[in-house]
């Protein structure tokens, strides 16, 4: 009964934990995604024909950039709702 | 006589059956919840926007994230009414439509991938739904401005202590993010020092308060006006994140305190909800017209019972880090439940305490003089009762205001703007100090600083928003004239546009136009969300009679009453401003020009459902 009632009260503040640690990161990370889009289209601008940096270091740091990639993928098919993302994320009421 | 104590546990009650019963129909019949079906978290994991949450960490943040200011000021001023009208709402509101509306955007966005609802809408009602949408968005951001703009600064006219310790916990804000973000402390550390920081702005706002400090309310305008600008120019990490994050302590640590305290004061057969029930189908509370209880509640009561902006969060957040489709019951429904938990304890508490809160404000304005004295005289004359002197003719005043039900529907409203709305935490304090003895003044703080920093998170997103809206709004003066584009898409002055005229909107005080405004565009949107879900229902679960029924009666009520809340609004309070000239002219037809576009975009909504309802079903 107690190791029972241990337990739930260990998921209860293991919970409540991890409610504040996303409610204290939540922007962060929006941010944070915003700047690897920027990132990545500073690396890898040559191939839609902005100038910096060099092809060849473009080429290099590709194998690299899978993640930044996919992740950048994904976001510009969400492009035409950004609007709608940023006022989920701003929270209005 | 009813206790405070006892609605609080018919709340658990209801919601609980309802969780139980209602919530599980929808989840098995109407959504079809699968545990085994992958969610957006999965399917499309990035480790940035798309990753599994817990269940329980993700309906923390969820009710954290759609529980602002305006769950607690709209039950606030429904209460012209009675409590059992704004109760009824609540309750009817919530698990009649609120928690239909939450929860099936968020399972409708995840089966469209984690999409926001707007985009869905568009998906399932063509091209011109999303732009309506977006035109919600936008038009709802000046009103939101000035509404809590005001009521921020009426809060802290009347409580300054609240105003000093809402700035400071502003500078620790920035101070507990440098601790958090960018010092060895991190995390917890830097958590401990903002609780002891919190304690601290408490602290001085009670010295400051104690030693004479007071500011205007313009004064507190200007100060917003500056503080809206600048924290929504800044970088989230310096200000709104950690703002938030200790926001969401105050939030939960309010929510404990007051549901334990009037469940207590039940116990000891205290918490005697002394005011009206009813006062009548007829209270002066929207534009201090006599106002219909129905359709005319929507305008009033909004968060807490349905709220549009609830789709943006649960489809443009949530949904895209839920762990498993059976979560999203808990969630999405479970999170508005609690809302609705918060806004009985509101009530209840104001009902139960507001006499004595009520009493205080009288005096305090009577002391000072002015339009609030005058206005205390006017009533004191209507009801027959001697002049405000001190504290006891002040409290005899309010107990006859609120043993003649119609005169408390004729003025309360009018009397606790007057007041500047300080009858809301001084309740609560009221409450806290009779349930276990804390100090008055602290908890008067503390409820101010509670619902301050919420208007004031709100305040600065939409100021945000706004700008990236009116940034968006730019783009076609691109092509024709790069320098004019260059001006008005400067974040500064986008940013400073918005706020300037919500603002001016707040300082003509005309709060009782300007919160059935915003909470009308807030209930427009959560029309459109409710179509745009019964559209799925019916179309693309094909759902059982039963099921579409539960979906489509909401969607369509709640259609019709907000479309005939916004015409008689439209008819019956905004001519009057317009007619008095002045401020209030100008108020009015800004106001009534907003509220019919949405009206307009409404009813163009209704035509495109109806023809997408029509349209022959579409697979998966």
């Amino acid at each position: 009964m107690l190791n029972r009632l241990w337990d739930v009260a260990r998921r209860f503040t293991g919970s409540l934990l991890g409610m504040l640690k996303m409610r204290s990161v939540e922007y962060l990370e929006a941010e944070l995604r915003e700047l690897e889009n920027v990132f990545a289209l500073l690396v890898l601008g040559s191939f839609i024909g902005l100038p910096s940096p060099p092809l060849p270091i473009s080429l290099r740091l590709l194998p690299h950039l899978g993640r930044e990639l996919l992740v950048a993928t994904r976001i510009s098919e969400r492009l035409d709702d950004m609007l709608g993302e940023m006022a989920g994320l701003f929270e209005i009421s | 006589m009813v206790q405070a104590g006892l609605l609080v546990v018919a709340a658990l009650i209801i919601y609980a059956l309802f969780y139980f019963t209602h919530g599980r129909y929808l989840q098995n019949k109407v959504v079809r919840a699968d545990p085994r079906r992958e969610t957006p978290a999965y399917k499309l994991y990035d480790g940035v926007d798309y990753v599994p949450a817990n269940k329980y960490v993700l309906y923390g943040h969820h009710f954290a994230s759609i529980a602002g200011a305006g769950p607690i000021v709209g039950p606030a001023i429904a209460l012209g009414w009675g409590w059992l009208p704004s109760l009824f709402w609540v309750w009817f509101g919530n698990v009649f439509v609120g928690v239909v509306h939450d929860y099936l955007a968020l399972m409708a966005s995840v089966r469209y991938d984690g999409r926001t609802i707007g985009w869905i809408a568009g998906r399932l009602m063509g091209r011109r739904a999303f732009v309506a949408f977006n035109a919600y968005i936008w038009f709802s951001l000046l009103l939101v401005v000035a509404a809590f703009g005001f009521i921020i600064a009426s809060l802290f006219t009347a409580t300054p202590g609240a105003g000093v310790a809402g700035i400071l916990l502003i500078l620790f804000a920035v101070v507990t993010g440098i601790l958090i973000y960018r010092t060895p402390l991190g995390f917890k550390g830097g958590t401990v020092v903002g609780w002891l920081l919190i304690i601290l702005a408490i602290a001085a706002g009670y010295y400051t308060q104690a030693a004479g400090f007071a500011l205007p309310f313009d004064a507190w305008l200007w100060i917003l006006l500056v503080y809206a600008i600048i924290a929504a120019s800044i970088p989230v990490w310096v200000l709104l994140q950690p703002r938030d994050y200790m926001n969401a302590y105050i939030l939960w640590a309010s929510l404990a305190i007051g549901g334990v305290a009037l469940i207590w004061l039940a116990l000891r057969g205290e918490g005697l909800l002394t005011w009206p029930a009813v006062t009548g189908f007829f209270a002066n509370v929207v534009g201090g017209q006599p106002s219909p209880f129905w359709p005319a509640v929507p305008l009033v009561i909004a968060c807490g019972a349905l709220s549009g902006f609830h789709s943006l969060v649960g489809s443009g957040t949530s949904s895209k880090q839920l762990d498993n489709e059976l979560h999203g019951l808990l969630v999405g429904y479970g999170g508005m439940v609690t809302e609705g938990f918060l806004s009985t304890m509101i009530i209840g508490v104001m009902a139960s305490y507001g006499t004595l809160a009520l009493a205080d404000s009288v005096f305090k304005a009577v002391s000072a003089g002015g339009s609030a004295a005058d206005l205390v005289s006017e009533i004191a004359s209507a009801l027959g009762v001697g002049a405000v002197t001190d504290k006891a003719s002040a409290l005899k005043f309010v107990e006859t205001l609120a043993s003649n039900p119609a005169a408390f529907g004729s003025f309360y409203a009018g009397l606790a703007n007057a007041l500047k709305w300080s009858v809301i935490p001084l309740s609560y304090a009221y409450a806290t100090n009779a349930a276990f003895g804390l100090d008055l003044t602290v908890m008067t703080i503390f409820a101010t600083l509670w619902i301050t920093a919420f208007a004031l998170t709100t305040l600065d997103t939409a100021t945000r928003l706004g700008r990236y809206a009116w940034q968006e709004l730019m783009e076609p003066l691109k092509s024709v004239s790069g320098g004019l584009y260059r001006v008005l898409s400067n974040k500064w002055i986008a940013s400073i546009i918005l706020a300037v005229l919500g603002m001016l909107l707040a300082a003509t005080r005309q709060f009782l136009i300007i919160w059935p405004a915003f909470a009308g565009m807030n209930q427009l949107l959560s029309s459109l969300a409710l179509m745009t879900v019964a559209v799925w229902v019916y179309k693309v679960q094909r759902a059982s009679a039963l099921g579409n029924a539960l979906v489509i009666a909401p969607a369509i009520f709640m259609w019709i009453t907000v479309t005939l809340a916004l015409l008689w609004y439209e008819s019956v309070v905004i001519p009057p401003m317009i007619a008095a000239g002045g401020t209030s002219a100008l108020t009015g037809a800004v106001v009534g020009v907003v509220t019919a576009v949405g009206v307009a975009l409404n009813i163009a909504i209704f035509i495109l459902w109806i023809t997408a309802m029509r349209r022959p079903a579409e697979s998966g």
